[in-house]
């Protein structure tokens, strides 16, 4: 038995040997091949950095410039124009597109985005989009079609960098098959659109898609403080029970002060959900409060205290009509969570004065 | 020597073997979860600009607050660090809990604060505070000077006077990366039903600080720290990350963690006098947040966003590990109904056994284990090839989950930029295995006697502050 038990550890000892021999030999290797490429890129950039001024400064020719770097190289010189096409605007950023717009790394790139590798097709989606490359709007949304959730979202950014309008559809259809993308990965995407996507979004809204879709596309109105879309977002605001898209809609009537909604906000002070309550309070603060006064400062009572401390809040910031009675509140011994919460945020504003 | 007593010998070696042998099943789990969690969360995050997203959110404004006690060495570079975080809405709330040394006067002088009459919202237990300040310079900081209690006590006096519905808890003593706001926020806006998020702490030593900053990370020189390094790996990479799959944690950092504040005063804030106030409170919460939502959830984010300072010399070690074993031993004895019962899922069949067998009992194991082994060997009941086998393999075994840990955090987030210090991590995962996880198994062993003993206080940890580590 116990001659048995020895011949398992000695193999168990052998697996485990071998187990750690590779694996430290492994993540050394993905180490060593990093840093060499880290000092490549590195050498590259001492090399053209300059270069790159000199083509900005003379206004010089792309495909001049393009001819003198070998292919072998276009990957360091696209990391490069990378940082310059980040940190520059106007006349200058559109010399750097330029360059990556030249057939030979045209091409680089689109062979690129046709291989098999993730990582290949990402890079490549990356540098058309921000070279915004319009001839590549094609074959990014052919590339939607992908069961790849990396690549997916670096050809949706892409297009959304080029504008591609037309598409933003597909790309709200596409990501609904893609269980682990997450709603603010679906969010990145369409702020990278500008606000001329606003109008196929409005359309969508009305329609079936999921409501984590619909929460998207009101963050992006409110955004861009989209109001032809505010008619549409109250309705919205009628039909849905989810609650993040209820308060995504209370923030942008409230962002864009679309006093029309007041009927649909009122009710939602009640709401049994206090994040509802609370977003409806500071809404209604903001389209006037009117006749409301009485129910906001009967949240100051509120069993739950971020519904109490917005009513405190709102009504020391936009109800200069009941400032006082928030006053008397606060040194009314007999509410004392009430009087707590006034207190709290009158003192915030003798705070802020001492600031 | 009579047979029965060989028996019994033998028999008790046999038992050390199979607990081993659950120990590793435990493990290989553990990090099978931890790989798969890990890179989930890699893919969730990797595209997005997390601030630009957090503008367009419904975001819920943070209060952080930093208990001190004696912190004069780090409190300005703590304090600055926290306030350059990037949040849309943040407040920072220093307790001063009766420090005998400069705090406050550092305080006064670097941030120019200044006396307000404040009024506390709640009344979660706490000692008296004295006076309440706030910053000139920056509105959003808020001092908080009240006689001393503990870390607890500090806390709780820190929740009656914050007011966002978040509460972050960070240590003084440690440097919070800027975006661990976004992340660390980010679960509560996922899922209503998080209660509690853990962040991963990592080891600030050696590394360069710019304005309370880590600017480089780097490995420190000293090999005691080293070994620390490993050992925070292991914990947060693999072992909070496995369970956290399983929505098991029973601890998260007081470094650095936060917190729903209803959840938190509706259970009364933390437990003063409590050994490990840190686990205790997570204990609470899943006892009393499950009963009434079986979704309740308290989680963790496995990047590092929270920089510490470990101790350097074996004496603060030593009190540090006892603490931490005390707190173990306090956290389970309080709660022990939870174990194996399955109202908690799979808290209570594995993350509470997990913890009560190998965490709290792994010392009195592993060292009964090799006084019996060494017995055994002498009395010639085990031949010498069989015990330097299984030690080879007890040994191997650890190495390569130390291994693991390092390669995991090479291929999620990559650190440690120099290939020195990747390779040095490689020989302190090895080298740790002969004598320093001995040594700390043997400290938590004298705290569990001391605890069985009665003496169940507090040790002192040596306070270096950070400017002076570089």
């Amino acid at each position: 038995m116990s001659y048995i038990l020895l011949h398992i550890i000695v193999y168990i000892i052998f697996i485990l040997l071998c187990t750690v021999y590779l694996l430290i030999l492994y993540v050394i290797d993905l180490r060593l091949y990093h840093d060499y490429l880290t000092r490549r890129q590195h050498k590259f950039e001492d090399q053209w950095e300059k270069a790159i001024f000199q083509y900005l400064q003379l206004r010089g020719d792309p495909e001049d410039f393009i001819k003198k770097v070998p292919s072998r190289k276009y990957l360091l010189l696209l990391e490069l124009l990378r940082q310059f096409l980040l940190s520059l605007t106007g006349s200058e950023y559109e010399k750097i597109a330029d360059l990556i717009k030249q057939k030979r790394i045209y091409d680089f790139l689109i062979k690129r985005l046709n291989s098999f590798r993730t990582n290949r097709v990402v890079t490549s989606a990356y540098f058309l989009g921000l070279a915004k490359i319009v001839k590549a709007k094609d074959l990014l949304i052919k590339k939607l079609d992908t069961d790849s959730q990396p690549v997916f979202i670096s050809c949706a950014t892409s297009l959304a960098q080029i504008d591609a309008v037309e598409v933003v559809e597909k790309i709200l259809t596409r990501a609904e098959s893609f269980k682990d993308l997450s709603r603010d990965s679906l969010l990145f995407i369409l702020l990278e659109y500008k606000q001329d996507v606003c109008a196929p979004l409005l359309k969508l809204l009305s329609s079936k898609i999921p409501d984590y879709q619909k929460e998207a596309i009101v963050s992006l109105f409110r955004q861009f403080k989209y109001q032809e879309s505010a008619p549409e977002v109250t309705k919205t605001l009628t039909k849905t029970q989810n609650i993040d898209l209820i308060l995504e809609c209370l923030r942008f009537i409230r962002e864009i002060r679309y006093v029309e909604a007041h009927y649909v906000v009122n009710p939602m002070l009640d709401h049994k959900n206090p994040h509802v309550s609370v977003e409806a309070i500071k809404t209604i603060g903001k389209l006037g409060a009117g006749p409301l006064v009485d129910k906001i400062f009967s949240k100051l009572f509120d069993d739950n205290y971020e519904v109490q401390l917005a009513a405190a809040v709102t009504i020391s910031q936009d109800i200069p009509s009941a400032r006082d009675k928030l006053n008397k509140i606060a040194y009314n011994v007999n509410k004392e969570r009430a009087t707590s919460i006034a207190r709290m945020v009158l003192s915030e504003i003798d705070l802020r004065r001492y600031a | 020597m009579p047979n029965i007593i060989k028996n019994i010998i033998l028999s008790y070696n046999y038992l050390v073997l199979l607990y081993f042998l659950a120990i590793c099943t435990i493990y290989l789990l553990l990090n099978i979860l931890s790989f798969r969690n890990i890179l989930r969360y890699n893919k969730k995050i990797h595209f997005i600009d997390l601030n630009r997203i957090f503008r367009l959110k419904n975001y819920k404004p943070i209060s952080i607050i930093v208990p001190t006690y004696n912190e004069e060495m780090g409190i300005v570079e703590s304090v600055k660090s926290l306030l350059q975080l990037e949040y849309p809405d943040f407040q920072v709330v220093v307790v001063n809990d009766g420090s005998q040394d400069n705090t406050l006067d550092k305080l006064f002088t670097n941030f120019g604060i200044r006396q307000v009459s404040f009024t506390p919202f709640y009344k979660l237990p706490s000692k008296p505070i004295g006076a309440i300040y706030i910053s000139r310079d920056f509105p959003n900081l808020i001092v908080v000077d009240k006689e001393n209690g503990g870390k607890a006590d500090a806390i709780n006096a820190g929740i009656n006077i914050a007011k966002n519905p978040l509460i972050a808890v960070v240590d003084a003593d440690s440097l919070l990366e800027r975006d661990c706001l976004l992340k660390i926020a980010r679960p509560f806006m996922e899922d209503d039903n998080v209660v509690a998020v853990g962040g991963t702490i990592r080891i600030a030593n050696g590394c360069e600080i710019i304005q309370g900053h880590v600017a480089k990370v780097k490995l420190s020189h000293s090999w005691l720290v080293r070994f620390q390094v490993i050992e925070y790996l292991r914990a947060f990479l693999f072992g909070r990350n496995g369970l956290d799959a399983l929505n098991s944690i029973l601890i998260v950092s007081g470094a650095f963690s936060c917190f729903q504040r209803d959840a938190l005063v509706k259970i009364g804030g933390y437990k003063v006098g409590s050994v490990g106030e840190d686990m205790e409170i997570i204990i609470r919460m899943h006892k009393v947040f499950r009963k009434e939502n079986p979704k309740t959830k308290i989680t963790f984010i496995p990047d590092p966003v929270c920089w510490t300072e470990v101790p350097a010399t074996l004496k603060s070690l030593k009190s540090q590990r006892v603490r931490w074993q005390k707190g173990t031993i306090d956290g389970i004895r309080l709660h022990k109904d939870i174990f194996l019962n399955s109202k908690y899922g799979w808290l209570g069949l594995l993350g509470f056994p997990y913890y009560t067998l190998f965490e709290m009992l792994g010392p009195v194991v592993e060292i009964s284990g090799y006084i019996v082994f060494i017995i055994s060997f002498f009395l010639n009941l085990i031949s010498p090839l069989f015990a330097v086998a299984f030690l080879t393999v007890a040994i191997l075994y650890g190495v390569v989950l130390s291994i693991l840990s390092v390669i995991l955090e090479e291929i999620s987030f990559k650190r440690y930029a120099k290939l020195g210090d990747l390779i040095t991590l490689f020989a302190a995962a090895f080298i740790e295995n002969f004598g320093y996880r001995q040594l700390v198994s043997w400290w938590r062993f004298l705290a569990i006697v001391e605890y069985v003993a009665g003496k169940r206080q507090w040790g002192d940890i040596e306070k270096k502050g950070f400017s002076h580590n570089n």
